[in-house]
């Protein structure tokens, strides 16, 4: 519009320097194509004619054509995210977001009573660029094997980087029995996958575009079809398409339920179709970006299909923050992995996942006296994972690291005996500083069975959020990159077959990397637990965790 | 790096015969220490099979507390013997003050109990006698069972042998099972316990290895047996794994394999009992080894057993005549004692083999 | 000849010791050797007469690494078994074990040639090489090899003959598992069972070069070895296969390539994927990709004209401005010109907006002077 009007500036009206980003352009380069007025999924630019000198006859410039430049609007509606798009389909290099220091948003960003919300990893990450280091960047592999023994060479020896899934029987449970100098099994065991030590976390149809979530699955199937990586995926709490349901591929699949039990309407008239078992059900209790607080799926993202695998109509989902009905671990135990468990006739492993919690150890506990032998595994997601829309509190100020809790789980367990009974995956920034192999190594020595990847799949798949607050607006259905939005307009950018290429290369990468970290420290086959390889190069995370000081 | 060696004959053998064996594999040890375990004795034990020996190095204070504990339980000594040591000087060796051998008959209350309680009663004994010497830095007590004899010492395993006049054959003492070593075995500080073999209830072990799984390994066994309460090396845990298996669980002896180094996944699911394997992989995984191991195994029943790393990483030797048979990490060792074997027949357990010699100095091998 | 015992009673000599010994009596020219070794390591190299006559060793009962870093002109006859890395750094020494050799036999030998008369170890022959200024190292094995061997081999020529193989679990075949791992360069000869090779490998028959090279090296293998009648049963050439490195290219390369072989993910889409996708009864999709900056109904916005701002003064500014050309003047159109993008007239105005050229980028609305253009967002249904 016209600029020749300009209304009045008031002083307490926002400026684009109290938005957390500030959008530079330079009139210089620009040659006007509009591009980036036309990609900005946040409307946060305009074109507009820079006012001329006070007091000009406008008439007297009427022979000149006009030139707009391109301005940010400084209104919080259409704040900045940062994420770039403008700057991607600049032909001239004209135009860039940049972070403003000075910026106002935690108060900006609370209008109209609401609480600010937001999408993207927890913890205190988007104000401030969180300058601290994590606990896994304090610890390096260090006992490396020099002259001992031998250490192994990752291209040459055989690995074998599988873990399990279920619940495994004590030596003593088990049902074998001599007989003619061998052993033979004389009873039912409770199904146990051993599976590659990663799992594709829990993201929602739903809370993901169906291009974005197809690419997840088709990773999956690539990895395990053309690569024998058998790499699962949980379904997150959204449903799985009826397709999936209904072929072989399922079997890559964990089915996720959580307290809304969306989807499961149709995974339950699936049964009597399913060719293949599922991987696994998981429980979700709750989720370590938004400890506390149930899944959180804007009206804008309920696309029809979304209604119908789920049941409900075009509205704000609130997924409860607990299981209705369930108020005590006991119950838990009996409701759902009871349920879950006869529901597959015994046959599919069902854990289940809590967000990390001063209180893990006292679940794990419990789930580790379950003398039914119905929980198979314990999922951990600490409050470094990432969510698609959550209250910005609970992001910044609720939840627990997840390292010192895998270790202390795994610690209790082992004083009972009990390591290894329960499989503990863990969660929650694991990657997300890119190097994906090296967190899940030192969380496996640390006593964790497998990691479960989450945020760093979406950032494979084109996602542009960061830790340093850039984008993380997966919560306004207006994703740029078509992954977290059911906009169809947005989800036609994102390529299935590019995002999953990327993802499949990384978990190539990882694998290979994982073998180099297993190489020098001798190991052939994943040292749950075994902490002895692990130094600290920080006091305080050694002795929490229990290992070996170095400096 | 050390190396081992066992041999199983016919007519007992004294000790110089193992010392014999070690002699040519020198080099591939640091000649820090000689440990050796006897079974099925002969010569001053020989009378006195049923009746548990108790092995013991310790001093004059840390005897008479083993006598008065012993004492208390009920023990009766029926025999001791006291080695003649040569105590010349220049022997490059660490001696305790006292070397003690003595048979018992079980406490009246055990005589007529059956023969588990009683094994249980001795490895009880045991455990509270090296908790007793441990507290008073008193000594140590290295095996406590019919029929089994262990010595142990740290120093050049020649003035070992010198000390206690090893090469002298006298018959007194003599075994038709013998498993040795020449190393103390622990990278730091020395420690007696450390040295192989171990012994825990009638069974015997003795490995040249790394156990980079050692920290796993020692969390979970601790949980499973009071008895496994030793974990001065990391090959300790082989021997526990193995009285787990055979004595614990009763398993047959093929599964010692299968748990220490379990076949690849795919591999055991393609396999007609791949279920029972898996399923022993998965309720065992934290008994599983990594890193190089040559094992040797002697079992209360006089079976002797080798098997090795799942990559073959370090070496074993088993061969034999009609009346010895023996292992050793080389062939040096055997030539040195067996010269006269067909050597064709000598066998090197593969990565994938158990091997188990029995009392009639049969072979068998197993693949897992 | 100088004749050494090295065990006197109980009493050993050392390695050290007999070593030194050899080496002084090498010095004074000394050229024949008979050792009754026990067990004393690296006998026989790297030695050498000054006048260049051969060094020659019979050895009973050597330890382990007997004839490393052997140097041309050593000969070493190991009467019996040897124990591991017999030969290993083997720099053009001839060596002859008369029984089994331990792990490791060949280990990095570059020239020379050691002959097994028996079975070897575990990892035999791996890290072998060749040494350009000799001629190929060789290994020849009477009977099998154990597990891993041939790792990473870069050259020379190995011969496992496979006779008489070992009896037990195991020992049918006459290499162990997983051989050849990593080999880039030389051949291994093998009669007989051959386990998975890998895949930077390959599996051939002989051609008439290597029945001649082997035809040619039997004689003499079986003749110093002592066992000239099997003569006849081994030189069966349709027993025997080679295996060659299948590239002149390092292991982690061949994995790498072996990698890039396999099918793209859009590939895999294509042929294994469920028509349509996984939400193809629900979501139609038809997987196009589309630009970031997308038109017609992929706009994120659009420019609409408020004819309550004011009447457009036909200034064409936003005609000028439109950086797609979507904007036409109704009058172009009005004269025939093409207009084959479709544009639609707008109502009131004398303009026409092209939907398909439209980006909704509002520089129309900018430049107006009457403030007409509005940019608002396309709302999807």
């Amino acid at each position: 519009m016209a600029s020749v009007n300009r209304p009045p500036v008031l002083a307490q009206a926002p400026s684009v320097g109290d938005l957390p980003w500030m959008v530079r352009h330079d009139p210089g380069r620009c040659v006007l194509c509009g591009s980036c007025v036309a990609a900005c999924t946040f409307g946060a630019l305009e074109a507009a004619l820079p006012p001329r000198g006070a007091g000009a006859d406008e008439r007297a410039r009427r022979p000149q054509p006009p030139r707009p430049v391109i301005v940010q609007k400084a209104d919080a509606v259409h704040a900045c995210t940062g994420c770039g798009m403008c700057e991607k389909v600049c032909p001239a290099q004209a135009i860039r977001p940049e972070r403003s220091a000075d910026n106002r948003w935690p108060l900006l960003g609370r209008t109209a009573g609401l609480p600010a919300r937001r999408g993207g990893r927890g913890g205190r990450s988007v104000v401030e660029a969180p300058a601290r280091e994590r606990t896994l960047d304090a610890i390096v592999i260090g006992r490396i094997s020099q002259m001992t023994d031998p250490a192994l060479d990752s291209e040459r020896h055989t690995f074998e980087l599988r873990s399990p899934l279920g619940r495994l029987l004590r030596p003593g449970e088990l049902p074998l029995r001599a007989q003619g100098g061998r052993l033979v099994l004389a009873g039912e065991t409770p199904p146990v996958r051993w599976i590659y030590p990663v799992i594709f976390s829990d993201m929602s149809i739903g809370a993901l575009s169906t291009r974005a979530w197809e690419a997840l699955v088709l990773a999956v199937a690539w990895l395990n079809e053309e690569c024998g990586l058998p790499v699962r995926m949980s379904s997150g709490e959204g449903g799985v398409p009826t397709r999936l349901l209904e072929s072989e591929r399922l079997r890559y699949m964990i089915l996720q339920i959580a307290s809304g039990h969306f989807g499961w309407n149709r995974i339950i008239g699936c049964l009597p179709r399913m060719r293949a078992d599922p991987a696994a059900v998981l429980i979700k209790v709750g989720q370590g970006a938004k400890p506390g607080d149930g899944g959180l799926l804007p009206a804008a993202k309920v696309a029809p299909h979304i209604q119908a695998i789920r049941g409900v109509p075009r509205a704000t989902l609130h997924s409860p923050p607990n299981h209705q009905g369930l108020y005590s671990i006991e119950e838990a135990v009996q409701k759902m992995h009871l349920s879950m468990n006869a529901a597959f006739g015994f046959r599919v492993p069902v854990a289940v996942k809590c967000a990390a919690s001063a209180t893990s150890v006292a679940v794990y506990n419990n789930l580790l006296r379950d003398p039914y032998h119905i929980c198979g595994g314990f999922f951990l997601d600490g409050m470094l994972g990432g969510t698609g829309a959550a209250y910005a509190v609970s992001l910044e100020h609720t939840g627990h690291p997840v390292v010192s809790v895998v270790r202390d789980c795994y610690r209790a367990a082992a004083a009972q005996g009990l390591q290894g009974r329960i499989p503990l995956w863990a969660g929650g920034g694991v990657g997300m500083n890119g190097d994906a192999a090296a967190d899940a190594f030192k969380l496996v020595c640390l006593g964790a069975d497998g990691v479960v990847l989450g945020r760093l799949l979406l950032q494979l798949l084109g996602c542009v959020g960061n830790e340093h607050g850039r984008c993380n607006a997966c919560n306004t259905g207006r994703c740029p990159m078509g992954i977290c939005t059911q906009d169809e307009r947005l989800v036609r950018r994102l390529d299935v077959d590019r995002g999953a290429q990327a993802i499949v290369d990384y978990m190539l990468a990882f694998d290979a990397e994982l073998r180099k970290l297993l190489a020098p420290v001798g190991n052939s086959s994943l040292p749950v637990g075994r902490a002895d390889a692990l130094v600290a190069t920080r006091r305080d995370v050694a002795e929490r965790l229990g290992i070996a000081y170095a400096c | 790096m050390c190396r081992i060696g066992s041999i199983k004959c016919r007519e007992a053998a004294p000790p110089s015969l193992a010392l014999r064996l070690m002699l040519p594999q020198q080099e591939g040890h640091d000649n820090s220490g000689f440990a050796l375990v006897m079974q099925d004795l002969e010569g001053v034990f020989g009378h006195y099979k049923e009746m548990p020996l108790l092995s013991l190095a310790c001093t004059a204070q840390g005897l008479q507390l083993v006598s008065d504990h012993m004492a208390s339980l009920g023990f009766v000594q029926v025999a001791q013997w006291v080695p003649e040591v040569d105590a010349r000087p220049g022997l490059n060796m660490a001696a305790m003050p006292r070397y003690v051998f003595s048979n018992y008959d079980y406490p009246e209350a055990f005589r007529r109990r059956g023969r588990r309680e009683r094994e249980e009663l001795l490895l009880d004994t045991r455990l509270a006698l090296r908790r007793l010497l441990e507290a008073h830095d008193a000594g140590y007590v290295y095996s406590f069972w019919p029929d089994v004899l262990t010595l142990k010492e740290i120093g050049d395993p020649a003035d070992i042998a010198a000390y206690f006049r090893l090469w002298e054959d006298d018959g007194r003492l003599v075994a038709r099972n013998i498993v040795a070593q020449c190393r103390q075995n622990t990278n730091y500080g020395i420690v007696r316990y450390a040295a192989h073999p171990f012994f825990l209830q009638g069974h015997t072990l003795c490995a040249n290895g790394e156990n980079t799984m050692f920290t796993r390994n020692r969390e979970f066994l601790r949980s499973l047996h009071r008895g496994y309460a030793g974990f001065e090396s990391d090959s300790q845990c082989l021997l526990y794994t193995l009285h787990y298996v055979l004595r614990e669980l009763g398993w047959p002896l093929i599964y010692y394999k299968h748990v220490l180094t379990p076949l690849p996944a795919a591999e055991a699911a393609g396999r007609e009992d791949g279920d029972v394997l898996g399923l022993i992989r998965e309720s065992l995984a934290q008994l599983e080894i990594n890193g190089p191991n040559a094992v040797i195994g002697l079992l209360p029943d006089g079976r002797m057993l080798a098997c090795c790393d799942a990559k073959k990483l370090r070496p074993l030797v088993v061969g034999g005549d009609a009346d010895m048979v023996a292992m050793a990490s080389e062939v040096c060792g055997l030539n040195a004692i067996l010269p006269q074997r067909d050597k064709a027949r000598d066998v090197y357990p593969g990565e994938r083999e158990l091997l188990v010699v029995d009392n009639g100095l049969e072979m068998q091998r197993w693949l897992q | 000849m100088l004749r050494l015992s090295t065990v006197h009673g109980h009493e050993r000599m050392s390695t050290r010791e007999l070593l030194l010994r050899i080496r002084s009596a090498v010095e004074a020219g000394e050229t024949e050797f008979s050792i009754a070794a026990s067990g004393q390591h690296d006998i026989g190299g790297p030695l050498w007469n000054a006048q260049g006559r051969t060094l020659r060793f019979e050895i009973a009962n050597p330890g382990q690494r007997v004839g490393s870093m052997a140097l041309p002109g050593t000969e070493i006859l190991v009467r019996g078994p040897a124990p591991a890395d017999v030969g290993w750094l083997n720099a053009g020494g001839h060596i002859t074990v008369l029984g089994d050799a331990g792990d490791t036999t060949g280990h990095c030998a570059a020239a020379g040639r050691i002959h097994v008369g028996g079975r070897a170890g575990a990892r035999t022959g791996s890290l072998m090489k060749h040494d350009p200024l000799h001629e190929p190292p060789e290994l020849w094995v009477l009977g099998s090899v154990g597990s891993f061997a041939f790792e990473f081999m870069g050259g020379g020529k190995a011969v496992v003959c496979g006779h008489d193989r070992a009896s037990g679990p195991g020992g049918a075949a006459t290499l162990g598992e997983r051989p050849c791992v990593g080999m880039v360069g030389g051949v291994v000869y093998v009669r007989g069972a051959c386990p998975q090779l890998p895949p930077e490998v390959r599996l051939l028959p002989l051609d008439a070069g290597d029945r001649e090279w082997l035809g040619g090296g039997m004689a003499g293998f079986l003749g110093a070895i002592g066992r000239p009648e099997l003569l006849e049963p081994l030189g069966r050439w349709e027993e025997w296969r080679k295996i060659v490195p299948a590239a002149r290219a390092g292991h982690a390369e061949a994995a790498r390539g072996a990698r890039a072989q396999r099918p793209g993910v859009r590939e895999f889409h294509a042929r294994a994927w469920p028509e349509g996708g996984l939400f193809g009864d629900v979501l139609p999709d038809d997987g196009g990709v589309a630009e970031v900056v997308a038109t017609g109904p992929g706009r994120l916005r659009a420019p609409w004209p408020d004819p309550a701002a004011g009447k457009c003064r036909r200034c064409w500014q936003c005609v000028r401005a439109c950086p797609r050309a979507a904007l036409r003047r109704r009058e172009a159109a009005g004269t025939g010109a093409p207009e084959a993008s479709g544009a639609g007239d707008v109502a009131g105005f004398p303009l026409s907006v092209a939907e398909r050229r439209c980006i909704g980028c509002g520089l129309c609305a900018a430049v107006c002077p009457e403030g007409i253009w509005r940019l608002a967002p396309v709302e999807l249904p």
